[in-house]
C-alpha cells in the first residue's frame, strides 16, 4: 500500500526529526527491556521460590502473657493431636511432622549402654511428685522411635550422613529400618521382627515392627562414643512411618511431636492464625512466619524487583513526557506536511495512518535493537543490582544481632533442613511473556508518539492548516 | 451546462468578524478557460480554496456536476475531481518533485500501472528534466517549484484544474508555455480551466473573465 511505502520513505526525508525521535525511543525500549526481563526473571523466581518452600510458620509462645498468673496457671503445651490438626490446612503448602518417643526395647541391645543410662532413671522412677502422687517406676531409656511423615525433610537422609545400605526404606504400617551398627549388634538382619518397648518398668506396650531395610549411620562420627549414653546416641534410632508412630500404644502417653508447616504465601499468615484460633489454639501462642528466613532468602531478589521496577515507572513517565513534548513541537513541521496531504485528497484516517504506520517502523526497529541490547545488559546489570542488594541485606541483618526464629513447634526436633541461603545468582532470561510486555509498551510509546500529530489532523480542516502556514 | 455553479456565497474566517466573500454567485463551464482578476486581498484564494473543497462556505452553496459539495465527499473530490495549483505551491518540500506526483496520483487511485514513468512524462511537459525531477522540492527554484505544481494537478487527470497565479514566478518563455498546456486542457480535452492572475496576457487567453473587489465577484468579459 502506498502510504506505508510513502511512510517509510517519509522516515529517509525528515532525517533530523526521526533520529532524535529514535534515540528518545530506543533508549526508553532499552531501559524498559532491562527492566521487564529483570523483573519477569525476578518473579518467576519468588513464584518458584514460594511454590517450593512456601513460607515457615511458627507457634510460638508468648511468655509475656505467661507472666500473668492467670494465665500461666491455665498454660497448656500444645499436644501432639493438636499439632497434628493444626497441619491440616488448605493454606498450607506442606506439613513436616515429627514424631519422637523414648523406648526401652527388653530384647534388644542398645549401642553405648552405661552406668549412665541408669542414672537418669533411677533419678526419675517412683520419685515422689510435688502434688504427692508417685511417678511410675521405669528402666532406662535406651534408644528412640523416630517418625517422619516426609521423608524429603529427613536432613540426614538428604545430605548423605546417613544411607540404606540393605533392603529398603520403610513404607508401610509396622515397618522400620535401624542402623548398620545396631544391626550387627542385635544380628538383626531385614525381614526380622523387633520388638520395642517403653521405658515404664511395668507397662511395656510391646509394639513389633517389620525391619525392611539397614541404614548406614555416620551421624556419630567425631563424637566419643565412651562418654555418651545410649540415649544419645543415634545409632540406637529406630526409624519408621509417622503414620506407625502415632498408632503405638506408647505414642499416647509419651510421644512427642515436632511439626514445621509451610504457607503457600506469607501474606496468608492471618488466615492461618484465624484457622488455629478456631480449632482451639489458647491466646498465649503467636502464630508468626519465619519472616527473617523468608526475607533473608527472597529479600534481595526482591528488592532488586522494586528497584527496577521504580526504575521502569520513572522511565516510562519521563520518557513519556518526553516524547510527547517532542512530538509537540514536531508538529510545526508535520502540520504543513498533512494540510498538503488533506489537500491533495488524502482521507484523515490514511493520514493518521501514515504517521503512526511512520513511527512504528521507527518503534519496531528501536525494539528489536534494544531488545538484543537489553538481553545483552541486563544480566551484568542484574548481577550488579542483586549483589548490592544482598550487601544491603546483610547490613541490616547484622543490626538485627542476628537473630533468627526458628518455626518449629515442639522439642528435641533435630533433622528438619531448611538452611536457607539468600538467593544470590539470576540467571536472566528473555521470557515470552516479557517479550510481550516490551512489545506492549513499544506500541504504546509508538502511540503516545503519534498522538499530538493525529489530534491534529483529526481536529482541523486542511483550508486552516494550509492558510494559517501561508 | 455548467460543470461547476456558485450560488450566493458568503464565507468569513473564523478568525475574523467580516465577511471576505459575499453572496458571490458564478458559473463555470467545461471546455472554457475561465480567468478571476482583482485586487490584492479581494477573495480569490478565498473563493478557490471553497471551490476546491478545502472548507465549506458560511452561507450559500457550491455545486459541483449538481451536487452540492457540502453533501459530497470532499475528500474524494479533491484528490478525483479538482486539480489545484496552489499560489503558495503546497508540495511536500522533503519528497523529491516526481514523488510529490506520484504521491497525487497514488491518492487519486490514478489506474496507471507505471506512476513513475508519467510523472516524469507531466514534469517534462512543464520543462522539468529528469534531473531536476529527482530532486527534492526543497532544493528547486520557486518556478521550478510551481511548475511542479502545475504537473501535479494535472497527473490525475482531474475535470476541473485551478490556478492560484500559475504564472506568478515564471518568465514569459515558460509563462507562454504554462499558458498553452491550460488552454488546450480546455479546449481540446474540454476540462473546466479557472485561472487566477494579476496578468494582462493570462487574461487575454481567458473565454471569460471576472473581476473580485472586495469579495464581490462580476462577470467581466
Ligand atoms: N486564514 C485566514 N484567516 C483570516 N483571514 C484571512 C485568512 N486568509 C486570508 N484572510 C483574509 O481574507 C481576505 C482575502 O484573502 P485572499 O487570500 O482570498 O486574497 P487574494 O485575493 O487571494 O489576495 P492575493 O491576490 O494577494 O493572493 C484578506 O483580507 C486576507 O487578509
Ligand atoms: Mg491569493
Amino acid at each position: 500500500m502506498y502510504i506505508i511505502a510513502n511512510a517509510i520513505k517519509n522516515i529517509g526525508r525528515n532525517k533530523g526529526r526521526n533520529t532524535l525521535m529514535a534515540i528518545i525511543v530506543f533508549a526508553i525500549i532499552l531501559t524498559t527491556a532491562v527492566s521487564i526481563i529483570i523483573n519477569t526473571t525476578t518473579s518467576a523466581i519468588i513464584a518458584d521460590y514460594k511454590s517450593r518452600f512456601g513460607a515457615e510458620v511458627s507457634i510460638e509462645t508468648n511468655f509475656e502473657m505467661l507472666q500473668s498468673k492467670n494465665v500461666a496457671e491455665g498454660y497448656k503445651k500444645l499436644t501432639p493431636q493438636q499439632q497434628i490438626d493444626f497441619g491440616r490446612s488448605d493454606l498450607l503448602q506442606s506439613v513436616n511432622l515429627l514424631a519422637t518417643i523414648d523406648i526401652s526395647p527388653r530384647k534388644l541391645s542398645s549401642l553405648s549402654e552405661s552406668e549412665m543410662d541408669n542414672f537418669i532413671s533411677n533419678f526419675l522412677s517412683g520419685a515422689i511428685r510435688a502434688d504427692g502422687t508417685k511417678n511410675p517406676e521405669t528402666v532406662p531409656i535406651k534408644g528412640r522411635i523416630i517418625a517422619m511423615d516426609n521423608l524429603e525433610a529427613d536432613r540426614d537422609f538428604k545430605n548423605g550422613t546417613r544411607k540404606i545400605i540393605g533392603g529398603e526404606m520403610y513404607n508401610n504400617l509396622n515397618e522400620c529400618i535401624v542402623s548398620q551398627q545396631y544391626a550387627e549388634l542385635n544380628n538383626l538382619s531385614v525381614g526380622d521382627t523387633i520388638e520395642v518397648d517403653s521405658y515404664f518398668k511395668n507397662d511395656p506396650m510391646t509394639h513389633s515392627l517389620t525391619i525392611t531395610g539397614i541404614y548406614m549411620d555416620n551421624t556419630m562420627l567425631g563424637s566419643n562414643l565412651e562418654s555418651i549414653s545410649s540415649m544419645e546416641n543415634r545409632n540406637n534410632e529406630i526409624l519408621t512411618g509417622f503414620d506407625t508412630a502415632i498408632s503405638m500404644e506408647m505414642f499416647t502417653g509419651e510421644g512427642r511431636v515436632s511439626a514445621q508447616y509451610f504457607l503457600k504465601d506469607p501474606t496468608l499468615l492471618s488466615a492461618y492464625e484465624k484457622e488455629l484460633r478456631e480449632k482451639g489454639l489458647a491466646d498465649y501462642y503467636n502464630v508468626v512466619t519465619d519472616e527473617a528466613g523468608y526475607k533473608k532468602v527472597v529479600g534481595p531478589v526482591e528488592g532488586l524487583a522494586k528497584v527496577t521496577n521504580t526504575f521502569l515507572i520513572v522511565v516510562l513517565i519521563l520518557g513519556s513526557m518526553v516524547l510527547i513534548l517532542l512530538s509537540t513541537l514536531a508538529i510545526r513541521e508535520r502540520k504543513y506536511e498533512i494540510g498538503v496531504l488533506r489537500a491533495m485528497g488524502m482521507k484523515k484516517g490514511k493520514v493518521a495512518f501514515g504517521l503512526l504506520t511512520e513511527m512504528l517502523v521507527i518503534t519496531v526497529l528501536c525494539l528489536m535493537l534494544g531488545l538484543g541490547v537489553g538481553l545483552a545488559v541486563s544480566q551484568p546489570v542484574a548481577d550488579n543490582l542483586l549483589s548490592n542488594q544482598i550487601e544491603l541485606a546483610a547490613e541490616s541483618n547484622n543490626s538485627n544481632g542476628g537473630l533468627s526464629t526458628t518455626g518449629r513447634t515442639g522439642i528435641g526436633a533435630p533433622t528438619f533442613s531448611s538452611d536457607a541461603k539468600p538467593l544470590s545468582e539470576l540467571q536472566v532470561s528473555l521470557s515470552g511473556d516479557a517479550i510481550t510486555q516490551i512489545i506492549f509498551i513499544s506500541l504504546v510509546l509508538a502511540g503516545i508518539s503519534s498522538i499530538a500529530g493525529i489530534m491534529y489532523i483529526t481536529k482541523y480542516e486542511p483550508i486552516k492548516i494550509l492558510s494559517e502556514r501561508n | 451546462m455548467s460543470l461547476l455553479t456558485i450560488e450566493n456565497v458568503s464565507y468569513k474566517y473564523s478568525s475574523t468578524t467580516k465577511n471576505v466573500l459575499k453572496k458571490v454567485s458564478a458559473e463555470f463551464k467545461s471546455g472554457k478557460v475561465h480567468v478571476i482578476m482583482g485586487k490584492s486581498g479581494s477573495g480569490k484564494t478565498t473563493l478557490l480554496s471553497l471551490i476546491s473543497g478545502l472548507d465549506n462556505c458560511t452561507d450559500g452553496a457550491i455545486n459541483f456536476d449538481g451536487n452540492p459539495l457540502s453533501k459530497i465527499d470532499r475528500d474524494k473530490y479533491r484528490a478525483e475531481s479538482i486539480g489545484v495549483i496552489f499560489q503558495g505551491y503546497n508540495l511536500l518540500t522533503n519528497a523529491t518533485a516526481v514523488e510529490n506526483i506520484v504521491l497525487s496520483m497514488c491518492i487519486s487511485k490514478t489506474k496507471e500501472k507505471n506512476k513513475k514513468k508519467v510523472a516524469y512524462m507531466l514534469l517534462e511537459k512543464v520543462g522539468i528534466n529528469k534531473e531536476t525531477a529527482d530532486r527534492k522540492v526543497l532544493k528547486l527554484s520557486g518556478g521550478e517549484q510551481q511548475r511542479v505544481g502545475i504537473a501535479r494537478a494535472l497527473s490525475h487527470n482531474p475535470d476541473i484544474i485551478i490556478a492560484d497565479e500559475p504564472t506568478g514566478n515564471l518568465d514569459t518563455d515558460t509563462e507562454e508555455n504554462i499558458l498553452s498546456i491550460l488552454t488546450s486542457l480546455a479546449h481540446n480535452e474540454g476540462k473546466c480551466v479557472i485561472i487566477v492572475t494579476h496578468s494582462k496576457k493570462v487574461a487575454s487567453v481567458a473565454d471569460e473573465v471576472w473581476g473580485m473587489k472586495d469579495g464581490n465577484l462580476t462577470l467581466v468579459k
